[in-house]
């Protein structure tokens, strides 16, 4: 339902598109991309077809295939970098009766899941998906395959496959996300079903739903709560309920909607350091990875012979006594190691000295 | 692995998922290592957040705390001079599920099933684990008649806050304070001290009562830190310390309190207001394991492992080692616990020689803080974390105003390093 709204930024396109029709040539335009400040880029043929991306942050992405008169359609599709996403693929996308929604699994070699997590480009290449219902097996009816399209890749570095214990995109791990499973067999997919466990309560009533797009992600964490493709804080009606926010009762800020202040980057294997640990502990005090949120100094960016130069001094005592007072616990070569791990974090934007 | 999340998978459960029997077997590979956290203040906060920022992708990370709202206990005092207000100090975990990729879990724990390395939470849901944290906090000693909701320990900061400042806002001039300071060890050590100097001086101060009586009722022998600085303010105040206290009871609906003082004989005192934060002990969750030894739970301080389970660790109050208990204590054992956690998940030794400190600002009214600081390491021919020796620790700063404007930058840095 609120996810079948064509994106926000394809709107002014889709009546060409319905003229178009799957594989009908003639009408070409630009494929576009959803913007994120930091994205990684899905891209590959397809047959036409809508693309979409469920974020484990609750953002949702969603592109149509560029028509270039062949049969195998390009599509590009920018997602949340370093965030668990899974991939659905609907053919026949305008025509309700006759659409197919295909989830799609990846296999690595090494792993099988629908879990997929970008810091880097990938490309699919062509994905022969289902054109017509006949071609696929789905025992009720939501136009939804019951088996996911299994993909085989081999991933560039960057590119992750993964098994989780919890993905809240996909709670019964079965590779079809949430927002496409049915869980009240009725018929209708969550996010098309007004009533997800058919208990007679609408979904927008019922206590036991706090997840208004169905997509797993429950709106408190959802950067998305409607799946629009506008994030709540760009969104002036977070529920897509017609009401503007400001206007509606059950408008909730739930300020989920900030990318942090820390620059998270997930690395791929665990990698050991005495000089961070020891880093670590200043950050109670100067925030994290050496970045004060306030007029404490920033630790960050120093070069580490002028980290090891203030350290020393502070323990002979000019500076603020607490920090006299700490300086004495850490020994020189404690302070060398810190000081060389805090000189390779990025100066701060505030901290332009 | 069982994982049951929610209805969905309950719908499935009994006999809706027809189509899983349609399902391919997938390839299955070795699974991430799933690391649970339970309880989500500046410990267990601390320790999910570093995981993932430290173990990226290599590492599943599920953090179990039952509410979707953080009440720092850092700062509380100032919501009964009215400096702050709870809302101020309320912290969420957006942060944890948008940025690090945590999965948020808002629900208790009911049981551990530590053979087979499963948890059951409240909802029935289950959650295995390979390796998991418990950071639930204190819990308190009881004491006969003690009721909450009419005697606010006031210790968990939130609703207990609020309670106490109302009742303290109602208080006339003539009325008597009555607070207890709990035996060593216990959640914040110069808190009590600091929560007398504060309300001392707001009802002196701000209500402008010169006939308010403020008694504290200490358990200890003496000030336990601090007793420079608290000794003094509480001359200047006119607090009536009263050291070596043994509670027998509360009568809640009177509020009054009796006790014994130097083991003599039972005597009774009546309040307007009665505070009593009781003795404590590890969370409830850490009995209930059975990974206790009295009080609280014995841990290698290398990794916070527990020394009676295997591949469970246990940071912040809970744990038994000598180190203060405090929110600044807590995060700061959270990373030597997320580092050892993360090693040991790669095969890698240990770290042989962490580090942690301690630092706390504390308000002695609305204009003035003092503070006290400590850096820890670990001795290994003890094998127990002690003070750095020869450092003059634990080093202390008197109350000034310079140091009540630099406790929200400590406390501002403290809060986002946790919760950001």
């Amino acid at each position: 339902m609120k996810n079948q709204r064509v994106p926000f930024l394809l709107s002014g396109l889709s009546a060409a598109m319905l003229l178009a029709a799957c594989g009908g040539g003639g009408s070409s335009s630009d494929s576009i991309n959803e913007v994120t400040t930091s994205g990684a880029v899905i891209s590959g043929t397809v047959p036409g077809t809508k693309i979409e991306a469920f974020c484990a942050d609750g953002l949702y992405y969603s592109v149509n295939s560029t028509d270039d008169g062949s049969n195998e359609h390009p599509f590009s599709l920018t997602v949340s970098s370093g965030v668990d996403c899974h991939l659905v693929m609907t053919t026949n996308e305008h025509d309700a009766d006759n659409r197919v929604i295909t989830p799609i699994i990846i296999n690595s070699g090494t792993v099988s899941s629908g879990v997929l997590n970008l810091q880097a480009p990938l490309n699919m290449g062509y994905v022969p998906l289902a054109m017509s219902l006949a071609e696929i097996v789905d025992t009720n009816g939501d136009g939804v395959s019951d088996q996911p399209l299994e993909v085989a890749l081999t991933l560039p570095d960057g590119v992750v496959v993964r098994e989780l214990s919890i993905d809240p995109l996909d709670d019964d791990k079965d590779g079809i996300p949430d927002s496409y499973d049915d869980d009240d067999n009725d018929g209708l997919y969550n996010s098309e079903d007004d009533d997800d466990d058919n208990d007679g309560t609408p979904d927008s009533e019922d206590e036991d739903h706090d997840d208004r797009d169905s997509d797993g992600i429950d709106d408190l964490y959802d950067r998305d709560d409607d799946n629009d493709g506008l994030t709540d804080d760009e969104d002036d009606d977070d529920d897509n309920d017609g009401i503007r926010d400001e206007d509606d009762d059950d408008y909730d800020d739930d300020n989920d909607t900030s990318s942090g202040s820390v620059d998270y980057t997930p690395v791929s294997a665990y990698t050991l350091s005495d000089g961070r640990l020891l880093a670590s502990q200043c950050a109670q005090c100067h925030g994290t990875n050496g970045y004060s949120v306030n007029e404490w100094d920033s630790l960050a960016g120093e070069s580490a012979a002028e980290l090891v130069e203030e350290m020393l001094e502070i323990q002979n005592g000019e500076e603020a006594p607490i920090m006299q007072a700490q300086a004495h616990g850490y020994t020189q070569s404690e302070i060398e190691a810190l000081a060389s791990w805090l000189a390779t974090q990025p100066s701060s934007e505030s901290e332009e000295d | 692995m069982t994982t049951n999340l929610s209805r969905r998978t309950l719908l499935k459960a009994l006999g809706l998922g027809a189509a899983a029997t349609l399902i391919p077997a997938l390839t299955r590979a070795e699974a991430l290592p799933h690391v649970v956290v339970v309880g989500g203040g500046f410990a267990g906060a601390t320790a999910a957040k570093y995981l993932k920022m430290w173990g990226g992708t290599s590492v599943e990370v599920t953090l179990v705390e039952p509410n979707t709202t953080y009440v720092s206990p850092i700062l509380s005092n100032l919501v009964l001079n009215h400096q702050r207000t709870t809302s101020d100090l309320s912290f969420d975990y957006t942060h944890h599920s948008t940025v690090y990729g945590i999965n948020m879990i808002h629900d208790s724990v009911n049981a551990i099933d530590k053979t087979n390395q499963v948890l059951t939470l409240h909802d029935g849901v289950t959650l295995s684990y390979d390796r998991l944290i418990l950071a639930g906090g204190m819990d308190f000693v009881d004491i006969p008649g003690l009721d909450f909701d009419k005697v606010p320990h006031a210790w968990k900061a939130g609703l207990q806050t609020n309670l106490l400042k109302d009742q303290i806002d109602a208080m006339q001039d003539g009325d008597h304070f009555v607070m207890t300071v709990p035996a060593s060890p216990y959640r914040c050590p110069p808190g009590p001290y600091e929560r007398a100097c504060v309300v001392a001086d707001y009802l002196k101060n701000t209500k402008g009562f010169a006939n308010c009586e403020v008694t504290v009722l200490d358990a200890n022998s003496a000030i336990t830190v601090e007793a420079e600085t608290f000794g003094a303010k509480f001359t200047e105040y006119g607090v009536n310390y009263r050291p070596n206290i043994v509670i027998s009871s509360v009568d809640s609906d009177t509020r009054s309190i009796t006790f014994s003082e130097n083991g003599g004989a039972a005597q009774t005192l009546d309040a307007e207001v009665l505070n009593v934060i009781p003795n404590q002990k590890a969370a409830k969750i850490v009995f209930d394991a059975g990974l206790n030894s009295g009080n609280w739970a014995p841990v290698n301080p290398l990794s916070y492992e527990s020394t009676l389970a295997t591949n469970i660790h246990i940071i912040g109050d809970s744990q038994a080692t000598p180190q203060p208990k405090s929110g600044h204590m807590g995060n700061s054992q959270a990373k030597i616990c997320a580092d050892a956690v993360l090693r040991s998940l790669n095969g890698m030794d240990l770290n042989a020689a962490p580090k942690t400190n301690t630092a706390c600002y504390s308000p002695v009214s609305a204009t003035h803080a003092s503070w006290l600081t400590a850096v820890y390491e670990y001795n290994a021919s003890t094998q127990a974390m002690q003070l750095v020796p020869g450092a003059g620790y634990p080093a202390a700063g008197a109350p000034s105003t310079e140091n009540y404007t630099q406790m929200f930058n400590w406390s501002g840095n403290l809060f986002a390093d946790t919760f950001a």
